[in-house]
């Protein structure tokens, strides 16, 4: 069975590289995407298990709209066929800032969130156990 | 006029007060004429008609003891409804009447000598009454007065001589009746307008002083710009009785006056007034009265320029009447006096949106800056803890050290750049959030979990007592958190190996208390009154060569103080430090906490 593919969706070129070491080590392989407008590119082309999403690239809420267009409603939408992938979403946004979501937001499309510096101790068993679900 | 005045407004404020002088009055006089018919009959033997007169007098204490028990009872039940101590007055006034007709009959019609009660009677009457009514009211008097004399001169109703020694059939000389009424009549309409001349300033100026106090309360009542723009026009129109007010404030290049608030429109007022001649006079102080159309303002009606000048010229009232007498009518002191009062509800509110402004523009500034610290050192350590982690291949001794100490670094500014930005949220209003009552133990308890590992790395011995009650008090849960990690890292972080910290939560009187007491390097006396200030590190802190951004205490007790509640330290050097957080205690939570 071929590795599951994990997509980084994240304009940090430090991040992506840190996030990519570990993934890597772990058996994964791993496609980057520098913004979101590319990032919803890469998932049509590469049909990624998971996606590591971040909050701020292109603009403050370009992780949040990609995460909405990713799992949008619309049954006419172009990525109904990748609503299903678990997104995982890497915040730097401080806890008092108003941008901050629980994932108890119905209206916010993600499965989990991650704070950062990246870390393999929190990163991996995240990874795990949304790709078991999916699989399962 | 454009606008009839009210009935509201003409009456007097304090109708009650007239209601009961009147009773009062009326009380004299019914025992009045019981006693002077008394004394004038038994002592002084005067043909009066005695039965009917003491009858009447029977009857005005009478309707008087019944009225005014109706109206204790109207003021008991609704003091507002100034509607039915009017009706009441008003009935009061005709019964009067009535029985002033009665008793000048009874006392010998158009030839009694009690005929000058009457001025009494109408001086309050137009005291109470709109003009036209008490005009009305004299005319009537004279009316009847003069039916009375017809009545009995035609002897269809009987006469009563009174007064012996006046001539029998004086009632019945037209000369007499005809000089008698003339004279009389005279008299007493000339009483109704010279207590109306002075009556109306009295009763404008009394408005006057309401609407202005009604005006600064409403326009003190909010620091919203628009807020106090609407209720000042609302009010200026109210009191000044116009048909349209509109306020215009003066924009920033001081060229152009744009619509603040309007009240009374039928058709919109021009959205903005160009600065022109007029204008520029009005602004330097004068008030200014257009009476015809004039090019700049589309107005038909006659309009009032009055400046709002604080310091500065702020802007001007515009007042449209439909006639110009009702606008020269208004005091010129009075314009003034409400434009004042504009003028500081708008400096205030202005002053309020600068300030909100500004307020804003820093947390934007505050929020992007952070932003860009916090990304580089998250970026760099993303890639040292994978460093750390062996995935590029195994480190040597020397280089597992060197990047753990380039990790600890950057813990510390990552940990530092998170102070300052909560220490930055927490004093602006945007960003706080809403108390809501939380459970302590819950919280404390997780907190205590986190260190639990650092405890044992460092064989501190970490122990945590909480009562079997839940205590809760009104919070929000990140500032509970950061407390309690501040408190519990704080004493962690101070406290030698093999040391102990102790954590305990207990409820004392009406308060939730929170004690971290370690076994620390403590705090000299001499500066613990600086612990807590911004960035103060006590200088035992600093040469024990532990890192720490001195933000955390000021951090907590800023919080603390957020929470109605005190943070109390106490420190002996080389024993240990104790930090009590009391909070106000509140009825349990509403809702279990979740984890």
């Amino acid at each position: 069975m071929s590795p599951d593919k994990i997509l980084i969706i994240d304009d940090d070129p430090d991040i992506a590289l840190a996030a990519r070491l570990i993934l890597e080590k772990a058996g994964y392989a791993v496609v980057e995407a520098r913004s979101g407008a590319e990032g919803l590119k890469s998932v049509k082309a590469e049909n990624p298990s998971l996606i590591l999403l971040d909050v701020m690239m292109e603009s403050a809420t370009a992780g949040f709209q990609t995460a909405l267009a990713l799992r949008s409603p619309d049954p006419k939408s172009e990525y109904t066929a990748y609503s299903k992938i678990p997104i995982i979403m890497l915040t730097a946004v401080h806890e008092t800032m108003p941008y901050r979501f629980s994932p108890d937001n119905s209206y916010l499309p993600v499965d989990a969130f991650l704070d950062k510096p990246v870390d393999a101790a929190t990163l991996l068993p995240a990874v795990t156990k949304l790709l078991a679900q999916g699989h399962g | 006029m454009a606008n009839p005045i009210s009935l509201d407004a003409l009456l007097p404020r304090d109708l009650t007060l007239y209601h009961q002088r009147l009773t009062g009055t009326r009380w004299v006089a019914g025992a009045g004429i019981l006693v002077l018919t008394l004394i004038s009959t038994r002592v002084f033997e005067l043909p009066l008609p005695e039965a009917p007169l003491l009858l009447l007098g029977v009857f005005v204490l009478a309707y008087n003891a019944l009225l005014s028990w109706i109206g204790s009872l109207h003021l008991r039940r609704d003091p507002e409804n100034r509607r039915a101590v009017a009706r009441q007055l008003f009935m009061q006034i005709g019964l009067d009447w009535l029985c002033l007709i009665l008793f000048i009959y009874l006392t010998g019609g158009i030839s009694s000598p009690a005929l000058a009660l009457f001025f009494l009677h109408v001086i309050m009457v137009t005291i109470l009454l709109p003009a036209a009514g008490a005009y009305a009211v004299a005319a009537l008097v004279i009316a009847v007065l003069l039916l009375l004399g017809w009545l009995e001169a035609g002897h269809i109703l009987p006469h009563y001589a009174v007064v012996p020694g006046m001539p029998a059939d004086l009632y019945q000389s037209k000369e007499f009746t005809a000089a008698r009424m003339a004279f009389f009549g005279v008299a007493l309409m000339a009483t109704v307008y010279i207590t109306r001349s002075i009556m109306k300033p009295l009763r404008d100026h009394e408005r006057h002083l309401f609407a202005l106090f009604e005006t600064s309360q409403a326009v003190g009542s909010s620091l919203a710009l628009a807020d106090v723009m609407a209720e000042l026009s609302k009010h200026a129109m109210t009191a000044l009785n116009a048909s349209q007010v509109a306020i215009y404030l003066l924009d920033r290049s001081g060229r152009v006056l744009t619509l603040a608030g309007e009240a009374g429109a039928r058709e919109a007022c021009p959205a903005a007034l160009p600065v022109d001649a007029v204008i520029q006079r009005v602004l330097k102080g004068d008030i200014v009265l257009l009476a015809r159309e004039w090019a700049t303002d589309s107005a038909t009606n006659p309009v009032l320029f009055v400046p709002i000048i604080d310091d500065r010229p702020l802007g001007i009232l515009r007042i449209e009447s439909g006639s110009a007498q009702a606008l020269t009518a208004l005091g010129e002191g009075f314009l003034r006096a409400l434009a004042n009062q504009g003028a500081a509800a708008i400096k205030n509110a202005l002053a309020h949106e600068a300030l909100q402004q500004a307020d804003k523009q820093r947390n934007q500034f505050v929020h992007i800056v952070m932003h860009e610290l916090r990304a580089p050192v998250v970026g760099a350590q993303s890639l040292v803890r994978v460093l750390l982690g062996g995935l590029t291949g195994t480190l040597t001794g020397q280089q597992q050290d060197l990047i753990d100490r380039l990790s600890r670094r950057m813990d510390a500014l990552l940990e530092l750049i998170n102070d300052l930005l909560s220490l930055a949220a927490s004093t602006s209003t945007d960003f706080q959030q809403p108390l809501v009552p939380l459970e302590l133990q819950p919280l404390l308890c997780r907190s205590v979990d986190i260190f639990q590992i650092q405890a044992e790395e460092k064989q501190i011995h970490m122990t945590c007592q909480t009562p079997e009650q839940n205590l809760s008090v009104l919070a929000t849960e990140q500032g509970l958190h950061r407390i309690f990690d501040n408190l519990i890292g704080n004493a962690l972080k101070y406290t030698p190996p093999r040391g102990s910290v102790c954590i305990c939560l207990q409820a004392e009187a009406k308060q939730a208390v929170i004690r971290v007491q370690d076994t620390g390097i403590g705090i000299p006396a001499e500066v613990l009154p600086q612990i807590g200030q911004e960035f103060y590190r006590a200088p035992n802190a600093r040469e024990a060569g532990l890192m720490g951004t001195g933000l955390g205490v000021a951090l907590v007790k800023q919080l603390v103080g957020s929470f109605s509640g005190q943070l109390e330290i106490e420190s002996e050097v080389g024993k240990g430090s104790t930090f009590t957080v009391r909070l106000p205690l509140v009825p349990a939570a509403a809702h279990a906490y979740q984890l």
